[in-house]
């Protein structure tokens, strides 16, 4: 037996399920950031002096990112409307262009946070610090959580598809290799590294063939077995990232399937997508406001 | 929804984001302006408010919604405002009030 | 319509299952469990008060050297039976299993809104407590710094209260998930002809405690994770310049404040006292237009009160914090909106009394404890008023006054409230009725000892004597006049425990006796009972989805044959 109005709208209250919930869940999270702003307000009217954003952290960076994020906003609507178009080659484009946003947003905030452990600019510093790093974690958080589920709608693959994403581990692999190599390949793990290097380049070059490409995923299970074997002596942050990275390509390989709801209801799917949407550009307000809050004022 | 309303619903989600591209050009314009603190905390605080109120209600669609979800939000707004100002009532004493 | 009937394995079927039924049974007994272990907390350290530093019969081995309880240990109780009854036990019985099971029953829906959901949350908040109970393990012993964990002592405590707040985090989630499912579920999965206004007054409670756990809790998750912060990544955000501890001047950045926790805490936890107490409200509106047999009182003025109080609970928080030097005009304010908060409290125990006027009451175990209820809250509510004045709260704040005002509500008030919703639910969950006897015995010892732990209190606090001591005021003289009155507490309370005997015992009995087959052995006109078999069915609860025709409470309307319309009964 179902469960009413998972896709149409109950007729008096127009809304379908899911739409409603995903607003009950942003009402608790505009009162989870609203805590955090009130502690902010809070503890920045207690003390008598209390440092401008900007002189500590980059504002240019932030602002690319506030674009990277706004951007991000319209290619998730637009890939809704696309859907309703019932397009859903522009829906991949489009939310394929939000991943790869949200994705540069991550890869900018980590050069952020890196520059500031560099000049020894810690949570524990100073009250500002604690809390720029406490609310742009938190937010942070959220952004990689809506990576997640944009791309489990996003991953429906044919066979092209799937080699790109293979491909893409594997390019990812290699440069966690590489960045590793003074730290451990070089010693112990020569032997490991080597093979996987191996194992890599052979599966980026079978996957151009029709007839092995569904096999690549072997090879990636296997690069990241012999990769793993190294964790006995070895224990750099690269290493952590290839164990991380490994794991997700062996998860998205073998576990996850691919979301077949557009195909049986593309009514549902379109109404997934607009619940995504949703929390996407709640993500992308409360960004909006953390902006000037913490590195303008 | 019909197809023409997309279209023209599009149409609006470029023009939102232009403006906001626009409007975070001009809080870090104001910011290099040097104001000091209360005119660039209002400033600042106008300006976000109306970047947010647009995606809020273009991008999600609130400019045109259904009651239930009005009224969800009106009472999490209240009890934001409250958690967000009250707790400073208590930092004053009766001198400064 | 149709029903599943495919087979599922035991797994797919009791534990990682996403029928309503079966997780709310799943809270009912994770909860049941979580509540004697809190109490059997408090029994400890009412051993330690009534015979300060004499050892523990039975559990001395477990506790320290000698049997003696060691101070530290005792605080870790404290704080830790706080959390227990309050996260681990009450709320999760009164909204976790009742809201659960009942609230889909009563509107006529098959299912919550999201069932996966549903269970989600289910495992969050039986993480979360494993999290807790984990706590009694590290070094140093589980979190000591009260349930309400303030800073700074909390955020220089041991490793307990980094687990404590892991704990905390998970079970808050896991709130957030259960009432966005429960207002989800009554918003848009109400059946045809079920308004607002004939929903039976246990789902608007329910429905206002969602509202209240969803949009108080984020606030505190928020506070959780600064105060982890503050633990793990030496921020000081509630941490003041210059604190000296143990003689030395700490070497953190300073510049933050202990306030900031009040707030964010109290917050949370003033809209949590009435999630304790609102699904208290709505089973004893049940139990008792049932076995009056006519009409509760007042419908409309019961829920529009119930709205109005869940709205004030967010303005009224910090009469908890009056002795922390806030202005007089603000102190000003939270005095008044306390004060006007207590009004809707007094128009529901109005309401309630007001119902029971005329009819012909069946004095059932349920009705029983239902009855109960009523004179218990009403100490609880009334003795809270002097505390929401400050002039009277200087003296009263800290002491046991406080913890008497708070029991006699959630004690004798909440725990009354449930276990009357256990024994009149309790056919509907299994098909068989319980032991009439037992379940008398259980409530009037309960009853007796309920009050020779929690009145004594209030004479004691009164004294002055303050909570959180661990050798029950010995060493004041102020509490000489009054320290006769902790082994009286003990011993009620551990008879209290006794009596709970009854309870168990009729709860095996019961369990493993014949099905009645009877579907609505009370004459009970809302849908849980009249369009359901008992047990109701696996997959979709109902034979056929009812409709609704009438209100929730038409007993002995004129005219009709039977003294009970049901909801679903047209004309
Ligand atoms: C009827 C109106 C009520 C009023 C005016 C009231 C007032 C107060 C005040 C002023 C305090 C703070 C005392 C102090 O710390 O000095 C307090 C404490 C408390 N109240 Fe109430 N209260 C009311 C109802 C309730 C209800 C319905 C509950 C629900 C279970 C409740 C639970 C508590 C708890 C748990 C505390 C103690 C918190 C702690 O310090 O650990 N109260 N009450
Ligand atoms: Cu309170």
């Amino acid at each position: 037996m179902d469960i009413p109005f998972t896709v149409k709208n109950r007729p008096d209250t127009g809304l379908y399920n899911g739409k409603l919930g995903v607003w009950l869940f942003l009402a608790s999270e505009v009162m989870l950031f609203g805590g955090l702003f009130s502690a902010y307000v809070f503890l920045r009217t207690g003390v008598d002096s209390w440092p401008v954003g900007a002189d500590i952290l980059n504002v240019p960076l932030a602002t690319l990112n506030t674009m990277f994020l706004i951007t991000s906003s319209v290619t998730m609507v637009m890939s809704w409307a696309s859907l309703k178009l019932n397009d859903f080659k522009k829906f991949k484009l489009y939310a394929g262009l939000t991943l790869l946003l949200a994705c540069l947003f991550l890869v900018v905030k980590y050069f952020e946070y890196t520059a500031k452990f560099d000049h020894h600019l810690f949570p524990s510093t100073n009250n500002f610090l604690g809390i720029y790093f406490t609310m742009t974690g938190l937010h942070v958080l959220h952004v990689i959580g809506g990576i997640f589920v944009i791309y489990y709608y996003w991953r429906k693959f044919d066979h092209n598809h799937r080699t790109l994403i293979n491909n893409i581990f594997c390019a990812l692999f290699l440069v966690a290799i590489f960045t590793n190599w003074d730290e451990g390949i070089k010693g112990y793990e020569t032997t490991n590294g080597l093979i996987s290097i191996v194992l890599l380049l052979v599966a980026l070059v079978s996957s151009r063939k029709e007839q092995f490409k569904l096999k690549t995923k072997y090879l990636i299970l296997g690069t990241f077995f012999v990769g793993a074997l190294g964790i006995f002596n070895f224990h750099g942050t690269g290493y952590y990232l290839f164990l991380f990275l490994g794991l997700l390509a062996i998860a998205d390989s073998f576990i996850f399937k691919s979301n077949t709801t557009y195909e049986s209801d593309p009514e549902h799917f379109t109404n997934r997508i607009e619940i995504v949407g949703l929390y996407w550009h709640f993500v992308d307000l409360v960004w909006i406001f953390l902006f000037p809050v913490l590195y303008l004022l | 929804m019909t197809p023409e309303e997309v279209k023209h619903h599009i149409k609006t989600y470029v023009l939102v984001f232009v403006a906001l591209a626009f409007l975070t050009v001009v809080t870090v314009a104001i910011s290099y302006l040097d104001l000091s603190v209360r005119p660039a905390v209002i400033l600042a605080l106008i300006v976000a408010s109306i970047k947010g109120s647009l995606v809020a209600c273009y991008f999600m669609h609130l400019i045109d919604e259904k009651v239930t979800i009005y009224w969800t939000l009106l009472a999490t707004v209240a009890m934001f405002m409250v958690l967000m100002f009250v707790p400073l009532g208590t930092m004053l004493n009766h001198t400064q009030m | 319509m149709t029903i599943d009937h495919h087979k599922q394995s035991f797994w797919t079927k009791y534990v990682f299952s996403t029928d309503h039924k079966i997780i709310g049974i799943q809270y009912g007994i994770t909860s049941l469990v979580w509540l004697l272990f809190g109490f059997v907390l408090m029994m400890i350290m009412r051993y330690q008060l009534a015979y300060p530093e004499s050892p523990i019969p039975f559990v001395g081995g477990l506790i320290g050297e000698g049997g003696i309880l060691p101070s530290e240990m005792y605080n870790s109780l404290g704080a830790m039976h706080g959390t227990i009854m309050i996260f681990l036990g009450v709320v999760p019985l009164a909204f976790g299993a009742f809201g659960n099971y009942f609230v889909p029953l009563q509107i006529g829906a098959i299912d919550m809104a999201f069932p996966k959901l549903n269970a989600a949350s289910y495992w969050m908040y039986f993480l979360g407590s494993v999290i807790m109970g984990i706590g009694f393990f590290v070094p140093g012993g589980a979190a000591n710094s009260g349930w309400t964990s303030y800073p700074p002592l909390a955020d220089i405590a041991t490793t307990g209260q980094t687990v404590w707040l892991f704990g905390m985090v998970m079970l808050i989630t896991s709130s957030l998930l259960g009432s966005i499912n429960i207002l989800a579920t009554v918003i848009q999965l109400r059946t045809e002809g079920m308004t607002w206004m004939k929903l039976p007054i246990f789902v608007w409670t329910q429905f206002i405690t969602a509202f209240l756990l969803l949009l108080a809790f984020p606030p505190l998750e928020a506070a959780g994770v600064l105060q982890l912060m503050d633990r793990l990544a030496g921020t000081s955000f509630f941490m003041p310049s210059g604190l000296v501890v143990s003689g030395e001047v700490l070497t953190n950045a300073g510049g933050g404040s202990p306030l900031l926790w009040q707030h964010l805490f109290w917050f949370l936890a003033h809209p949590e006292v009435y999630v304790l107490i609102l699904p208290a409200f709505g089973i004893v509106t049940e139990v008792i237009a049932n076995n009056t047999r006519k009409p509760i009182q007042g419908y409309k003025s019961l829920v529009y009160s119930m709205v109005f109080l869940g709205f004030m609970s967010f303005v009224v928080w910090a009469h908890h914090m009056y002795l922390t030097g806030m202005g007089t005009s603000i102190g000003a304010f939270f005095q008044t909106t306390t004060m006007i908060i207590s009004i809707p409290s007094v128009v529901i125990l109005t309401a309630l009394l007001l119902s029971l006027w005329g009819g012909s009451i069946r004095f059932n175990t349920p009705m029983l404890f239902a009855l109960g209820f009523l004179p218990m809250f009403g100490i609880g509510g009334l003795t809270g008023l002097p505390l929401g004045l400050a002039a009277a709260d200087i003296h009263l704040h800290d002491t046991y006054y406080v913890i008497g005002h708070f029991h006699y509500i959630v004690a004798p008030g909440t725990i009354f409230a449930l276990f009357a919703g256990i024994y009149y639910w309790f056919p509907k969950m299994t098909g068989k009725r319980t032991n009439e006897m037992l379940g008398k015995l259980h409530f009037f010892f309960s009853f007796i000892f309920m009050n020779g732990v929690f009145m004594p209190m209030f004479i004691q606090g009164l004294a002055g004597v303050s909570r959180r001591l661990w050798d029950g005021g010995e060493i004041y003289a102020h509490a000489a006049d009054v320290l006769y009155l902790n082994e009286v507490m003990s011993v009620s309370a551990w008879l209290l425990g006794l009596s709970q005997l009854f309870f168990i015992i009729n709860m095996i009995i019961s369990l493993k006796g014949e099905k009645t087959g009877e579907a609505n052995p009370w004459d009970a006109t809302t849908l849980d009972w009249t369009d359901t078999t008992s047990p109701p069915l696996g997959h979709g609860n109902f034979e056929k989805v009812p409709t609704v025709y009438c209100g929730p409470y038409e007993y002995s309307v004129p005219g009709s044959k039977e003294d009970f319309t049901p909801q679903s009964k047209k004309g």
